[in-house]
């Protein structure tokens, strides 16, 4: 009885705490445990074609019929009876009303066909969409734009909804959906530094590509180390040693009980610039950059203002580079574990030791604090059992998780990852972006094969060269608890496509 | 008749007797200074030892409590040396070098420093790794975080001490420092990983005082223990490092030839065996590699590789091939014989890399990260395992031919993905005076192996 007022409560607060553009719920609606939620994020519809009907080369979505063939799987596969959560980023829009507005229609008109397919959708069984907000879609907050988008997908037959709050919930509470832009305070990006990414990617259209989202930014400075200067080249470099996604650190690690080092914070901070510097490994194509700027003294500032808990962040990067480095530690996806090692920051005496650390209490505290934030900003009684986000463009991968209570021995199978160490919940799971992307080191991988210069090889590849394999969360219907997997909708080899566990390769 | 010169033939026909019985017991007699035993070759060359074990299991000499660790314990001089560690707030713990009365097992001296686990994997931060390696009135003790002590064999009295952390600016290891010092002429070589080039120093083995460093440290030092071979004219100092096979002169750090050989996650710890012409490395991700060293100069060239579980399309049980992670291998003629990683034996071709056999009766199962140490005496091996047995057995191109076995002490180090056992035993035992004596986490036990005991 309890339970149930307290559960029809958390509903409530649920239904208060979301500003969604259409509220009337439709009249077939399951309870949330019957119908499946399928999250998607980072689509980046652009201006498609140009007059000549070629690809603009800012225009990053270029997957219309697998798009519509996956929508039409998800229907089919759950009967109708899903909520599709395009978390964000699904248009590249400028944050001014009037210009998102005319960009808007821009967008639906060069994406009829993804359009056209979202409305089937809505359309179908007892489906809905929910439309929300990331960083390059921001103006969707603006009613006038909600509205214009709205309409396109389904006109107002209740099936679109779009959260301009910034994030959803579903009807119990469970899950709670967002771009995660928000999530590292201060990512906030500045006008340069927004004009100079446009660059780096007109020039080169697939380091939009690269996941983790911005890595990409190194290799065409790699390609032309003349497209950066000033404070938006400070701040790409900042970025860099901040655009981390400590989910995929950890899965690189050993798990089991770990201790972390202390780092010398105040050492650490009397090194300036140089500090910035020298967390930048020597293969690095930022290297250079970085220590340019900081001759010019435009890191010192950036130096200066870090917080403790950045530099630990920070500090716990290179010793992870490190170690991966020093030991030939498996592949990852954000940094190639062969080449030059960096320094490790200096460490307090009673951490004088070992190299096995708890690298990802930085992801911890900042995730940890994050959905906490979130769950009061929803004034839910509960944070959320699943906190699903995209943004990253890098999808969490599937791994087994040391229970602390076991001393590190039992080895739990889970998809994404708690904050709450040694605890199995919340799950925060990041779906990647249901777009093509390539990790840096099948970038570099492949840029070796080809045995061009950066410039040569970034002006030819089109994100079409990249492999047809696009990820999202599936959340299938569930009676206690939602478990989030990412999946992947993938191209095979016989040209068929289908849902699978990873790109494979 | 003066009977004078043939009572004096007689005493001294009798001194020459009573000398040469001696003399053979004294070289019957053999001590483990070390890892694996006198220059670390794995053979114990003593006679008088037991052929089948009783059922009722070896008479025990005596046994001892301490506390835990991996590290063998070293025998000389009527002394047993062992190191042991334990938690006394946190990771803080204290770690101990133990000397203990070989005959009594009384303990004569104890010498402890604190240290601190942080940042070491909880469940391997038990204590100390490496074997005690004892040289005249000296015996060397390291602990897993880099302490290092020179001490009075008598007394436990530091004569000197060095840290590899602060001394030498070395990074600890994943899984600790593992290199036991090694002692040759007056140099002490130890396995450090110090910056900037000093994963192997040479010390004054009287002082402590650096006297060479050598190899970069790029890389981490690995968890392998350097021996010394003589091989194209010359001793060679050799290293199974997470970046290859290194071989240095002893006596100047000089390096005379590497190969590259790059292993996951740093994992080497099975010692380089040599033999003739061969000289054999193996590790569970890098897979083996048998190297035919150069008859006439410092040099060597790979004879065969195995795969290993970092290689395309392989996974923890590589077959055909043997990987393993702990255990020393031996070479045996023709033959490598040496534990998988994934529990089995394996006996190799020496010359070509191709597998004569398999089996999983030393385990009696199919276990992943199988261990076991194999010493030579005679025509048979003295194998003890991780399930804390004691096993003999001859070892031919023709299988593994059990002759006795039996149980010495209880596995005490936790690990999951064993699949019968929740323990295991991972410290070599020591052989020395008729008697073996091993460790686990809890005990130090001396058993007696004289024929007739």
């Amino acid at each position: 009885m309890a339970l149930r007022a307290f559960r029809a409560g958390l509903a409530a607060a649920g239904a208060m705490l979301f500003t969604i553009h259409c509220l009337t719920p439709p009249s077939t609606a399951q309870t949330a445990a019957q119908r499946a939620i399928v999250v998607v994020s980072d689509l980046h519809m652009g201006a498609g074609r140009d007059a000549a009907g070629q690809w603009r080369r800012d225009e990053h979505f270029r997957w219309s019929p697998e798009f519509a063939e996956f929508l039409r799987m998800v229907d089919s596969l759950h009967r109708g009876a899903v909520d599709l959560v395009l978390n964000g980023d699904t248009f590249e829009l400028p944050s001014a009303e009037g210009s998102a507005l005319t960009a808007l229609d821009r967008v639906l008109a060069a994406h009829t066909a993804e359009v056209d397919a979202l409305s089937a959708f809505a359309r179908a069984g007892s489906n809905r969409i929910v439309l929300l907000p990331g960083d390059a879609d921001a103006a969707l907050r603006v009613t006038k734009v909600a509205d214009r988008a709205v309409r396109a997908m389904g006109g107002s037959n209740d099936r679109v909804l779009v959260g301009t709050g910034g994030y959803w919930l579903s009807a119990d509470g469970k899950v709670h959906a967002e771009h995660g832009h928000d999530i590292r305070a201060g990512e906030k990006e500045s006008p340069a530094r927004q004009e100079l990414r446009q660059r780096l990617e007109a020039n080169y259209p697939t380091v939009h590509h690269v996941a983790v989202r911005d890595s990409g930014a190194k290799y065409a400075i790699a390609a032309d180390n003349t497209l950066a200067s000033g404070e938006a080249a400070a701040s790409l470099v900042r970025d860099a040693l901040f655009n981390v996604s400590w989910q995929q650190f950890r899965m690189e690690l050993d798990d089991g009980e770990v201790q972390p080092p202390r780092w010398d914070l105040g050492q650490a901070r009397s090194q300036g610039a140089q500090l910035l510097v020298a967390s930048f490994a020597d293969d690095d194509p930022l290297k250079a950059l970085a220590t340019r700027l900081a001759g010019e003294g435009r890191l010192g500032p950036i130096a200066e203002g870090l917080t403790d808990q950045e530099l630990t962040a920070l500090c716990d990067y290179r010793a992870a580079v490190r170690r991966a480095r020093r030991r030939f530690e498996p592949l990852v996806t954000q940094f190639a574990p062969r080449g030059p090692a960096v320094s490790e920051c200096p460490r307090t005496p009673e951490t004088r030791g070992a190299i096995f650390e708890y690298f990802w209490r930085s992801r911890d505290e900042l995730y940890g604090a994050y959905v906490e934030r979130a769950r009061r900003r929803s004034s839910a009684a509960n944070a959320p059992v699943v906190f699903a986000i995209g943004h990253s463009h890098l999808p969490d991968r599937a791994q087994s998780y040391a229970n602390m209570i076991s001393g590190g021995l039992l080895k739990i199978p889970m998809e994404g990852f708690s904050p709450v160490r040694g605890a199995l919940t919340p799950v925060v799971i990041n779906g990647g972006a249901w777009n093509r992307t390539i990790t840096p080191v099948q970038l570099e991988r492949l840029k070796a094969e080809r045995g061009v210069s950066w410039h040569e090889f970034l002006q030819a590849l089109q994100p079409e060269a990249l492999p047809p394999c696009y990820s999202f969360v599936l959340i299938p219907p569930y009676d206690q608890e939602p478990a989030p997997a990412v999946r992947y909708w993938r191209q095979g080899s016989d040209g068929a496509w289908a849902v699978a566990p990873a790109c494979g390769g | 008749m003066d009977q004078r010169p043939t009572r004096f033939l007689r005493w001294h026909t009798f001194a020459l007797f009573a000398a040469i019985v001696a003399a053979g017991v004294i070289l019957a007699a053999e001590d483990w200074p070390e890892w694996r035993g006198r220059a670390r070759t794995g053979i114990w060359n003593e006679s008088g030892v037991i052929d089948t074990f009783p059922s009722s299991g070896l008479p025990v000499r005596w046994r001892a409590p301490i506390h835990a660790g991996y590290a063998g314990p070293a025998i000389a001089g009527g002394r047993v040396f062992v190191t042991d560690s334990r938690r006394i707030k946190a990771n803080q713990a204290l770690e101990r070098a133990i000397a203990l009365d070989e005959q009594s097992g009384r303990v004569l001296w104890t010498h402890e420093w604190e240290t601190n686990y942080s940042g070491l994997q909880l469940i391997y931060a038990i204590g100390p790794r490496a074997t005690p390696t004892v040289d005249e009135d000296r015996v060397y003790v390291l602990g897993a975080m880099g302490r290092l002590f020179a001490l009075d064999v008598k007394s436990g009295r530091v004569l000197w001490e060095k840290d590899y952390v602060t001394d030498f600016n070395a990074s600890v290891p994943t899984w600790g420092m593992a290199g036991a010092p090694l002692v040759d002429g007056n140099l002490l070589i130890c396995l450090v990983g110090g910056e900037p080039d000093a994963k192997l120093i040479a010390l004054d083995k009287r002082t402590g005082k650096e006297v060479w460093r050598a190899l970069s440290s790029n890389t981490e030092p690995g968890y392998n223990q350097p021996i010394i071979i003589s091989a194209g004219g010359v001793r060679q100092l050799i290293l199974f490092h997470p970046e290859g096979f290194a071989s240095l002169d002893p006596a100047t750090g000089k390096v005379f030839w590497e190969i590259e050989h790059r292993v996951q996650m740093g994992i080497v710890v099975a010692t380089p065996v040599h033999s003739g012409r061969y000289l054999f490395f193996t590790s569970q991700h890098g897979g083996a590699r048998m190297l035919a060293l150069d008859e006439h100069t410092p040099a060597a060239k790979i004879l065969w590789s195995g795969p290993g579980e970092q290689d395309p399309g392989m996974t923890h049980d590589t077959p055909d091939t043997v990987n393993s992670v702990i255990g020393t291998p031996v070479i045996e003629g023709e033959y490598v014989y040496a534990l998988d990683n994934d529990g089995q034996l394996r006996c190799l071709n020496a010359a070509t890399g191709k597998l004569v056999w398999k089996t999983d009766a030393l385990l009696g199962e199919h276990a992943m990260y199988g261990t076991a140490f194999f010493v030579k005496n005679g025509d048979r091996y003295f194998i003890n395992n991780d399930r804390g047995e004691l096993v003999t057995a001859r070892l031919s191109p023709k299988g593994f031919t059990e002759i006795s076995r039996t149980r010495l002490i209880e596995p005490t180090h936790p690990y999951v993905r064993r699949r019968q056992l929740p323990n295991v035993l991972w410290s070599h035992a020591a052989y020395a005076n008729r008697h073996v004596v091993v460790r686990n986490d809890n005990e130090i036990v001396s058993f007696s192996l004289a024929a007739g005991a």
